[in-house]
């Protein structure tokens, strides 16, 4: 059974057509990307996964059941880390856990364990405000995993990070994937990004949004940074460039 | 430019107001009361009609009991109405940020309330509830529930739409996310907002007074002007300047214990 499957989905936002006929799945365990020109409509596709968007037709399940919006079985990254400025960062970690309904001394305890490897261990206490980029972005993503659902969506998790945290974030995100294995649907405008990461990428079509290519990534793991020297990489990130320019 | 900074216990960095931002106004005040000194003492038109400030502080000290003693009614007034007039403004802010008819019938109803003046509207007020600290405290909160109900809509307003899809995800309702994002969005504003209001306070409960009251600052100036104590009428106008300022600096102590987030970030984007 998928992770994650959407088949036939149709959205329409004050009269404009934003997905027609969208089909993707995702398997357990698979690292699945979307790429697709900015506008496109993969933020909104991601809507409809959290029950922010209402679709006009198609289906969509999570483990096999129908989507309940009362009982949420995604954790949700958002564009911008989206961390509370007023909460400490255990407090961001636990709000996930608090929201659906586990009382706040347990979710504590529930989520220490992780700091360490997250590389926020030390840094609990602090507010949002009091951490670099690439902290902020592990902080979201703990707070997103910490949820223990079953499918992660990352919605351009690295997008505002200057280059070279970037490619670190690249990396250490791998690493972790590689240990975890994670169901994860990740967003981004980045090809390596993408290539680096997936076991299999969609591409997106312009607006209104639908599937306009399905790449299978193969690279054995884990991946290094060897990988962008590869010619076979390099033939991907083309083709796949090429799918994104039309 | 660096700030004095000092770290408390758990790193976090604490921030002393920066030399560059109290000095300013602090030398520009001194500087207006040394003209208006060697004015006075001068070729000004004598202490009766215009007393020097030394003059003013030294009869005003002479004077302290009774200074002190119609300051107190016009602080409790001023602090009772201000906390009146958050929660008033709290409670129409909720309804307004709930309800889209509350905030089509309430807006431009409490905009018509802002146009009513005042100069009227105070001493029907003291004919309607008499010389007690009740109606001051009344014209205090309906000068100022319109400032308090705006600053906690815009508040509400400001929450990042991101967290708010956020916890949309998680499976929060309304009510979850108005106490996890909106309410805490909205306290920087709700600052912003008391401070406005801490100034307006003052000045509406003085004219309160003015218009009729047993007691206060307001009733104070009336009888010094009427004997014509300049120097007391003036001493009185230190006296609120005092009572407006500690107010607002205290504004900032709350602030500073409530909400140390919204310093740190303030200290973040100063820094950029
Ligand atoms: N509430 C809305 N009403 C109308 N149009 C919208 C709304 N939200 C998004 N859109 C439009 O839908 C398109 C897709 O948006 P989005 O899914 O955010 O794109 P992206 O692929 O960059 O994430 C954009 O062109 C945007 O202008
Ligand atoms: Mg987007």
């Amino acid at each position: 059974m998928s992770a994650l499957r959407i088949s036939g989905l149709d959205v329409t936002l004050g009269g404009l057509p934003v997905v027609r006929g969208l089909d993707l799945h995702a398997e357990p365990g698979e690292f699945v990307s979307i790429l697709g020109p900015s506008g496109s409509g993969k933020s909104t596709t991601f809507g409809v996964l959290t029950g922010d968007v209402q679709p006009d037709a198609g289906e969509v399940s999570i483990e096999g059941q129908a989507l309940n919006r009362k009982a949420s079985r995604v954790a949700y990254m958002p564009q911008r880390d989206a961390l509370l400025p007023w909460r400490t960062v255990l407090g961001n970690l636990t709000l996930g856990l608090e929201v659906r309904g586990t009382k706040r001394g347990p979710a504590r305890e529930k989520v220490r364990p992780w700091l360490g490897p997250f590389g926020l261990a030390g840094f609990e206490d602090r507010y949002p405000a009091q951490l670099s980029g690439g902290m902020r972005q592990r902080a979201a993503l703990l707070r997103t995993v910490a949820q223990e659902q079953p499918v992660l969506l990352l919605d351009e998790p690295f997008g505002a990070l200057d280059a070279l945290t970037r490619s670190q974030m690249q990396r250490w995100l791998e690493q972790m994937w590689e240990q975890y294995r994670w169901t994860v649907l990740l967003i981004t405008h980045d090809v390596r990004e993408a290539l680096f990461l997936s076991d299999r990428v969609y591409v997106f079509s312009p607006r209104p949004a639908r599937v306009s290519a399905e790449v299978k990534v193969d690279f054995a793991r884990p991946r290094t940074p060897d990988l962008f020297g590869d010619p076979q990489f390099a033939a991907l990130e083309a083709k796949l460039l090429d799918q994104l320019l039309g | 430019m660096n700030s004095p900074t000092a770290t408390d216990a758990s790193g976090r960095r604490l921030r002393l107001p920066r030399p560059g931002v109290v000095l300013p106004p602090v030398i520009l005040v001194l500087l207006l009361l040394a003209v208006w000194e060697i004015y006075a003492s001068t070729i000004g038109p004598g202490p009766d009609v215009l007393p020097s400030p030394s003059r003013v502080a030294e009869r005003g000290w002479a004077d302290r009991e009774n200074l002190m003693l119609n300051t107190w009614p016009t602080l409790r007034a001023t602090v009772i109405g201000l906390l009146l007039s958050v929660a008033v403004g709290f409670g129409f802010a909720v309804l307004v940020d709930l309800s889209g008819l509350a905030r089509r019938a309430l807006l431009p109803v409490l905009v018509v309330s802002q146009t009513l003046p005042l100069v009227a509207l105070a001493p029907l007020v003291i004919v309607w509830f008499g010389f007690g600290q009740f109606p001051k405290i009344l014209l205090i909160v309906f000068v100022n529930f319109f400032a308090t109900t705006l600053s906690f809509v815009e508040g509400f307003r400001s929450a990042d739409p991101d967290s708010v899809a956020l916890l949309r995800s998680m499976g929060a309702g309304r009510w979850r996310i108005f106490r996890t994002v909106r309410l805490p969005s909205a306290l920087p504003y709700f600052m912003a907002g008391l401070r406005i209001a801490i100034t307006y306070s003052v000045v509406s409960a003085i004219f309160a007074e003015y218009a009729g009251a047993e007691s206060g600052l307001g009733v104070y100036m009336q009888f010094a002007k009427n004997t014509f104590r300049t120097d007391l009428v003036l001493a009185a106008v230190f006296v609120t300047a005092a009572v407006t300022l500690t107010l607002f600096a205290l504004s900032f102590l709350i602030e500073r214990i409530a909400l140390p987030w919204a310093f740190l970030i303030r200290a973040g984007e100063a820094d950029r």
